[in-house]
This record gives structure tokens, C-alpha cells and sequence, in this order.
């Protein structure tokens, strides 16, 4: 890390001051995060609502972007502190929202003033910030047009209420930032004074029918327009995810099943295997705290179809078309709650989702009752459909089959669901104990003479 | 018998001989000696002279007699002195100098002279001291008054009405102390050893250190647990300073110098506000002779002459509430500025307009017909930054100094005019480090 050689001697100001705040900034915690960091744009927290833009409750053509964080390749924090509300004029032209960072120097909260400098806060933290009495008491700005002097603070008396020196025209909804204590008569420049600087976000408005080019560090959050009178709202903000992840972990579950058996010559035994579940048709509920991915079709679900609150928690919502996957927090029935489905997962020409457990790789143990050493199959998680040949010998045997999911851990190996599949003779049989018999004859060709 | 006629001797001014070589009397006890050696009874008679006592005749003789004539005449002068060794300012200052003792050249005179010879240790002793800063007939100690300059100011050939502080910094008032001092801070963070009033406490102690103005309507009282200065109502001004021209506050007047930046602070609360009632704070400017100068101060933007910072209604305060002002007298020549408010965004901080001010004395007043109250609390006049000015002078730069990055827990400061023609301010520096203060202090020396 770059340094500075502090030694007996060296004169320490300003300017080394700086350089040492520089390094230990950019050449030091800002370097290391933003090189082991993969991809830049909005953070997802855990029910993706950041900066999430949502039709205004009661409103018809307002829109509010949830408060949250995103973060550029500079490592600059894009903070969104409050909703914020954007009236969308319906002009028949697409508008798209992008987010990019900027600083603010007002304090959290809102104020108001009175004519003799009572400052009462909203949401304030004046104890924090303020300081007043004959102790080096400090200056605030108000966001005014009429109250446009620095004000000196007199006396703090609580986080939400303190008394300024001056006359002021009475105002109130304003914002206020700490000008600092300088010296007496001292007159800085415009940049050193307000001494708080705070990560904020600048929510630029684009007016386009075809997708804006952005500049560097700027970031989709969504485009708006409006269809049929209606506006309508499509999340852009799975463009820029900020060090994008989909893993996480999931609860085991049975979940493999044996399909069906059948020979392949006479002597190689054929294994149908399902580990996932084939959604034929979905609806797709984005909500402004969280989305909602209904099962609406069939599903390979055994049993009424009903499927038990919270069993798929944790596992995955793969989209097999484009492969963009998300992990399901719970499911009430065959609602399933995924907040990191954004936009990007339902394709317009084709859909193929599955829910599969939240693993890389699946491996399947089958023992065949005349061999000593089992037989071990990997396949990937994301085809929930396999199909593997095994030798059988002549004769009578028994076929135990097991399986084990591979991915940042190991589950021990486990027996199949029991559950109905097709047996040799295409017969309906029950797989129990995670094991069936099989009786393979040799067939005997018969020469056929003219 | 004429003497020889020479031209005069030349000598140098710094010669000890200088001002009996030539002298009158010298020439009278040359030609006394002269004719002594050559009249017979002292030279040998083989020294072989003319027969007529003519003095062309004995020209040579006379020459050469002559020169010895004069040097024991000298040799005379000059031991006569020693008679009288107390009253030859001469050697009285060389005495002093060559004892190592400071002195006031130019403005040396032969008591003070007689003093420093007759207290040489004593006035050793004094170094290390507050008292090498006091000035002559300043009180010390028990009952006792300095009889000559102290050897500081005696270094610096301060005059009675130069500007002259000095401060230890309190170790709370360096570096960074939670509360009391900032790295890069560069205000004097109300060091009371560089208050000029004549209180160091935040209470008001005793009503005849201020000049008072209706002292009847002023009253020290406690309020908040804090002793003020109560000003009440009275139909003209009431409070600290001078209400009239005609009004004699020589004796309260503080020394000050156009050169340095100087902050008037207190802190004040409202009693009761009337329609008519005012608050006033300015402060007044005067000459070496303490005769007020009308054009003292300038505002900022200089716009207008005046010595007020503000005058406004107490109706425009609240009575819950110790406000804390700031006056700020920039010095002379700074640049101009506008909008520039002073601390409580009423009224102005002024600039010195007139380089010639020697005194300054505040105006801390009510006035009121009709009713109201206030009360004063924490008057104090200082530096307003540790060196001589925070805005740029004309064509100029900033001089001002933070104390934060110095590795000293002993540090001294002091404000001074030096106007010892014969020494450079390094060389004032170093003979007051070497031989003034105390070893264990690092000295920081603001010439104005």
C-alpha cells in the first residue's frame, strides 16, 4: 500500500494530511475492493429492493424509487437515502431512469426555522453534527432562498431542536449542512466550507424511443412508458448488479425420482432419473418489496398438486432458455417469492424454467446386486432430466440406487423419493427403499432357414 | 610659547578617545605639560634646545614634546573620568553593555543607567521572567513598581505605547485538545494571557477596571450562575466604553497595533427587550497622544467609516439564550471584502483605516428610553489569530500560524515591534533565546 514516510523532521499540513487520507482511500481500501469485485451497478440486498422503481401507491403516473445503494467502478457509494417520487408525463416517449453518483452536503432530516432561530429537525441528528455555546460553535446552510447567510449555531438542545444566531424569514422542509468551525474572520473557499460530504445519488431522466448510451458510472434502474393509457414499469436494474451472486443455500430434500427403467440391448440396463421440477406456465408479480413468480400450469409435483409452504426455500428458479436463475426465499402454495427475478429472466420468445435445489452437480450411486463396487454418474443440476445405462448380468437382480448433491458442500449420499415409475415391462411399480428387481433373459436368436 | 600647530587628530567614533582627543581642555593641559617639558627641571639638559626660546628656533623640540604632551594629556582626561565614574554616561553605558545587560541605546539615559550598573544581578535575575516584558512604573510583585524597562523591552527599544504581548500557550490550547484546540486552527482559542482587559476571568470581578459609561444605570449582578455587567435602561447609553467625546477613558485605554488583527468577544443575554431599546457595539480608536481619531475604522468593503460593528434593536434577540459576539478588527491595509458579517450575521467586523492608531477602547452599551435589560458576560479584547493577520493584505499574504503540528508542550509566543535599528529580528530571536528566556521554551516571535 502506498505510504507516507513519516519521520521526526517532516513538516505535516495540509497537503500530507490529504496524501495520507489519499492513501489509505484510493491506493488503499478503494484498490483492493474494487479489484476483487467482478461487476459494478445496483447491490442486491436480500429481497432486491433497491432503487427498485414501483407505480406510487395512489397514483396513476408517479412512479417511487425505493431508497438503497449502488456502487461504480470508482467504489463511489450511489445512496438513495428517501423514496423518491417522479411524475411521469404520459408524451407517448419511453423514459428511462438512470442512476449516478453524486455528493450532498445536507444532513439527514428536514428543518424548519422560526423568525428568532429556533431550528426544529425532522428525523435529525443535531447532537451529532452541531455544536454551539462560546466552545467553537459551528455554522449550518440552510437550503433557502431566504435564509441565505451561515448561520451561527447558539445553542444545541436536542437531536431535533437547536437555536441559531440571526433574524430568518420562517420556512420549514428545508435541508441544512454543517458549514464548519473556521477560524475567526477566516474567509475559505467555497470548496472547504460545508465539511460533511455525504454519498448521494443523482437520478438522471432520459427521454428516448431507442436505449440511451450512458457514460461511465452511470446505471439503468428502469424504463417507463405507457401502453394503452396504463404506465407501465420495466425494471432495468439486473443490467448493473453490483458483484453479482446466485448462490446460496438450500434445504435437502428427497427430490430425486427414478422415471423409468428399460433395457438397451440385452445386457444394459437404461435409468431415467429426475431431480428438479418443469414449470409449463408461470405469471410474474414485480412488487415494489418483493416479486412474485406464480406457478399457474402443471408441475411435476407428486400428489394433489398443492405444493407445502416454504419447501422450496432456497432453492433455485433457473430460466433454462437464457440460464438467468434466482433463489426462491419461500413459497406460499405455488407462489414463489424470488426478489432477485428482475426483467432479464422471462424471455420474450421462449421459457423453460425449472426449480432445482441450489446445487452445482448431482451424483447418483447404483449398486448392482451381482457386483461388488457400485457405479457413480455426475450430471449437472441444471437438467433436471437424465438418462444412464448400467450392465446388468443374466439372471435375477436387485438394482439400490442412491444419490448425493455437489456444491460449495456435500450432502451424504441418500435414497430416491418413493415414488411410482416404469418398470421393464412398462409396468406401473413403486419404488421403495430406494431399490427394485430386475430379471434379464438371454435371447436366444433362432436361425431362420429358407 | 605658542603650541605647535597640528591638525586635528583623527579618530574614529567608536574610539574610547573620541570626545577628549580634540577637546579644549585637553589642549589646555597639553600646553600646560608642553611647557612644563620645555622649560628646564624636567628634560636633561643635553637634550640641547636653542639659545633665544624661539619657537622656530625649537620647532623640532616643540614637535616632538608636543606628542608627549598630549598623550599624558589624554592619559589625564581620560583618568579623570574614573573620578566621576558614576556620572559619565559614557562609561555608565559601556559598564552596562560590557556586563551583557540589554540596553536602550537611543533612549538610554543616565538614571536608568545608574540603576542597571548598581542591579547587575538583580537584573539577571529578572531574566527568565515576566518581568523582562514589563514596562517602566509597572506594578510587580508586592506593592512594587519596575523603576526602568524590562530587559526584553529594553532589547527591542520598545516605546511605552508599542504593542507588546506575550503568552505560554496552555498545553490544553495545543495540538489537539477535545474541546479547546484544533491542528489547524489558527485563532488564539481564547488564551487568556493575551486578553488585554483587565480581567482574565469570565465573571466580571471589580466595576472600576472598565471605564463605565452611567455607571448608575450599570450594575454587576448574577445571572445564570455567571456574574454581569447589568446594563439596564437609561435615557441615553449606559455600558463599557465611552458614551461622549467629552468622556476621559486615558487611563482604561488598551495598547494596539494597526498591524495585528485583533477580536472583541463577549458573551450577552436579554433581560427584558423595549420598542426603543438597543444594543451597540463598536469600539473607538485613538493616537499616541489618546486623542480619539475619527477615522479609525473602515467597513469591510470600505464603504463607510465607522467604529461600529452594529447597533440594533434587542427585540431582534431572545431572552432563553447566552448570545456569544465577535468583533474582529482586521488590520490595516487588508483586502476588501463584501458581505462580511460578523459572527451573529448583524452588522460588520471593521478594518483599522488609520495606521497612526495607538489605542483602542470597545463600546459595549444599551441604549434605551423606554425600558429593557441586558446582560454582559465574558469581555474580552485579544489577538485574533497566532500571528498578525488571517485575510490577505494588499499585495500581500496571510501571517498567520496554527500551533498544531508543533512537537513543543512549551510554547511562547510573543507579539513585538522592534525598533532596534541596530538588530535584525533574528538577531532579536536569537539573543532572547540565548539569554532571556527560559531554556525550556520555544519561541515563537510575531514582529509586527
Amino acid at each position: 500500500m502506498s505510504r507516507i514516510k513519516i519521520s521526526p523532521d517532516l513538516f505535516l499540513e495540509v497537503c500530507e494530511l490529504n496524501k495520507l487520507q489519499s492513501f489509505m482511500k484510493e491506493e488503499g481500501y478503494l484498490k483492493i475492493i474494487g479489484a476483487i469485485v467482478k461487476s459494478f451497478g445496483v447491490v442486491k440486498d436480500a429481497k432486491n429492493t433497491y432503487l427498485k422503481a414501483s407505480k406510487k401507491t395512489g397514483s396513476l403516473n408517479s412512479i417511487t424509487f425505493n431508497p438503497g445503494i449502488a456502487i461504480d467502478s470508482k467504489l463511489n457509494v450511489i445512496t438513495l437515502s428517501n423514496p423518491l417520487d417522479v411524475t411521469i408525463p404520459e408524451d407517448g416517449f419511453k423514459h428511462w431512469f438512470v442512476a449516478q453518483y453524486k455528493t450532498t452536503n445536507f444532513e439527514v432530516g428536514s428543518v424548519g426555522v422560526t423568525t428568532n432561530g429556533s431550528l426544529t429537525g425532522v428525523g435529525t441528528k443535531f447532537t451529532e453534527v452541531l455544536r454551539g455555546g462560546n466552545n467553537f460553535p459551528n455554522k449550518v446552510r440552510l437550503s433557502s432562498n431566504l435564509n441565505v447567510s451561515d448561520y451561527e449555531v447558539l445553542k444545541v438542545i436536542s437531536d431535533t431542536s437547536a437555536i441559531l444566531s440571526g433574524s430568518f424569514a420562517p420556512e420549514n422542509n428545508l435541508n441544512y449542512g454543517v458549514v464548519g468551525t473556521f477560524t475567526p474572520g477566516a474567509q475559505p473557499v467555497n470548496d472547504d466550507d460545508l465539511i460533511y460530504e455525504y454519498d448521494s445519488c443523482d437520478i438522471i431522466e432520459l427521454i428516448s424511443e431507442v436505449e440511451p448510451i450512458l457514460a461511465e458510472n452511470q446505471y439503468f434502474l428502469t424504463k417507463t412508458e405507457y401502453q394503452n393509457g396504463v404506465l407501465e414499469i420495466n425494471d432495468l436494474r439486473w443490467l448493473s448488479v453490483f458483484d453479482k451472486v446466485v448462490s446460496s443455500n438450500s434445504t435437502i430434500n428427497p427430490i430425486v425420482s427414478l422415471l423409468s427403467t428399460s433395457l438397451y440391448h440385452d445386457q444394459q440396463l437404461s435409468i431415467s432419473i429426475e431431480h428438479g421440477y418443469k414449470i409449463s406456465s408461470f405469471s410474474f408479480f414485480p412488487l415494489s418489496t418483493n416479486n412474485t413468480f406464480r406457478i399457474t400450469g402443471s408441475c411435476n409435483f407428486l400428489g394433489t398438486g398443492d405444493i407445502p409452504d416454504n419447501l422450496f426455500s432456497g432453492w433455485t428458479l433457473l430460466n433454462r432458455s437464457n440460464m438467468e436463475r434466482a433463489a426462491i426465499t419461500s413459497n406460499s402454495n405455488k407462489d414463489l417469492s424470488v426478489p432477485d427475478m428482475d426483467n432479464s429472466f422471462i424471455s420474450d420468445l421462449e421459457n423453460d424454467f425449472v426449480i432445482i435445489p441450489n446445487f452445482n452437480e448431482i451424483e447418483v450411486e447404483v449398486l448392482v446386486s451381482d457386483q461388488i463396487c457400485p457405479m457413480y454418474f455426475k450430471m449437472n443440476i441444471d437438467n433436471i432430466y437424465n438418462r444412464i445405462l448400467i450392465p446388468v448380468n443374466y439372471g435375477q437382480s436387485e438394482i439400490s440406487l442412491r444419490y448425493r448433491l455437489i456444491g460449495d458442500v456435500r450432502t451424504i449420499l441418500q435414497k430416491f423419493c418413493v415414488a411410482n415409475f416404469k418398470n421393464l415391462l412398462s409396468d406401473n411399480e413403486l419404488l421403495s427403499n430406494s431399490s427394485f428387481n430386475i430379471s434379464v433373459n438371454k435371447i436366444i436368436t433362432t436361425r431362420q432357414y429358407s | 610659547m605658542a603650541v605647535p600647530k597640528v591638525d586635528e587628530f583623527n579618530v574614529t567614533n567608536y574610539s574610547i578617545f573620541k570626545d577628549i582627543l580634540n577637546d579644549p581642555l585637553t589642549e589646555v593641559i597639553s600646553s600646560n605639560l608642553l611647557k612644563k617639558l620645555y622649560f628646564r627641571g624636567i628634560i636633561p639638559n643635553y637634550i640641547t634646545r636653542g639659545d633665544n626660546r624661539d619657537e622656530e628656533e625649537d620647532s623640532d623640540y616643540l614637535a616632538l614634546f608636543y606628542s608627549v604632551a598630549k598623550f599624558f594629556a589624554l592619559i589625564i582626561r581620560f583618568s579623570k573620568r574614573f573620578e566621576n565614574f558614576n556620572t559619565d554616561f559614557e562609561l555608565m553605558k559601556e559598564n552596562v553593555r560590557q556586563n551583557n545587560l540589554f540596553i536602550d541605546e537611543s533612549n538610554a539615559n543616565l538614571e536608568n543607567l545608574q540603576y542597571l550598573s548598581s542591579h547587575l544581578y538583580d537584573e539577571i535575575r529578572k531574566r527568565g521572567t515576566s518581568l523582562i516584558f514589563k514596562g517602566v512604573g509597572e506594578p510587580y510583585g508586592v506593592s512594587k513598581v519596575m523603576p526602568v524597562d524590562g530587559e526584553f523591552r529594553r532589547l527591542l527599544n520598545s516605546k511605552p505605547n508599542d504593542e507588546l504581548l506575550n503568552s505560554k500557550i496552555p498545553k490544553t490550547k495545543m495540538g489537539w485538545c477535545v474541546g479547546n484546540s484544533s491542528p489547524m486552527y489558527r485563532g488564539v482559542n481564547g488564551i487568556n494571557s493575551l486578553n488585554k482587559t483587565k480581567e482574565n476571568t469570565k465573571d466580571f470581578v471589580d466595576f472600576n477596571n472598565y471605564f463605565i459609561s452611567e455607571v448608575s444605570y450599570s450594575n454587576i449582578i448574577t445571572v445564570d450562575d455567571r456574574k454581569v455587567l447589568l446594563l439596564s435602561s437609561n435615557p441615553g447609553s449606559c455600558g463599557i466604553g465611552r458614551s461622549l467625546d467629552s468622556d476621559d477613558a486615558s487611563d482604561h485605554l488598551m495598547k494596539a497595533s494597526s498591524s495585528i488583527d485583533y477580536e472583541i468577544t463577549f458573551s450577552f443575554k436579554l433581560i427584558n427587550a423595549s420598542a426603543d431599546s438597543k444594543l451597540i457595539f463598536g469600539v473607538e480608536g485613538f493616537d499616541n497622544l489618546k486623542n480619539k481619531l475619527v477615522d479609525a475604522f473602515i467597513t469591510p468593503n470600505g464603504d463607510a467609516i465607522t467604529d461600529l460593528f452594529f447597533e440594533t434593536p434587542l427585540t431582534n434577540f431572545r431572552n432563553d439564550v447566552w448570545y456569544n459576539v465577535r468583533g474582529i478588527i482586521h488590520c490595516y491595509s487588508s483586502e476588501n471584502k463584501d458581505n462580511y458579517v460578523n459572527n451573529l450575521n448583524i452588522g460588520n467586523n471593521l478594518y483599522f483605516n488609520n495606521k497612526f492608531v495607538k489605542f483602542i477602547y470597545p463600546i459595549i452599551q444599551m441604549r434605551s428610553n423606554d425600558g429593557g435589560a441586558v446582560s454582559i458576560w465574558n469581555y474580552k479584547v485579544r489577538p485574533l489569530v497566532l500571528g498578525t493577520n488571517i485575510l490577505p493584505l494588499k499585495g500581500g499574504d496571510t501571517n498567520a500560524k496554527s500551533d498544531g503540528f508543533v512537537q513543543s508542550y512549551n510554547l511562547f509566543y510573543i507579539y513585538a515591534k522592534n525598533n532596534n535599528k541596530g538588530k535584525t529580528n533574528e538577531q532579536i530571536t536569537y539573543l532572547a533565546n540565548k539569554y532571556l528566556l527560559p531554556y525550556n521554551l520555544n519561541n515563537i516571535t510575531i514582529y509586527i
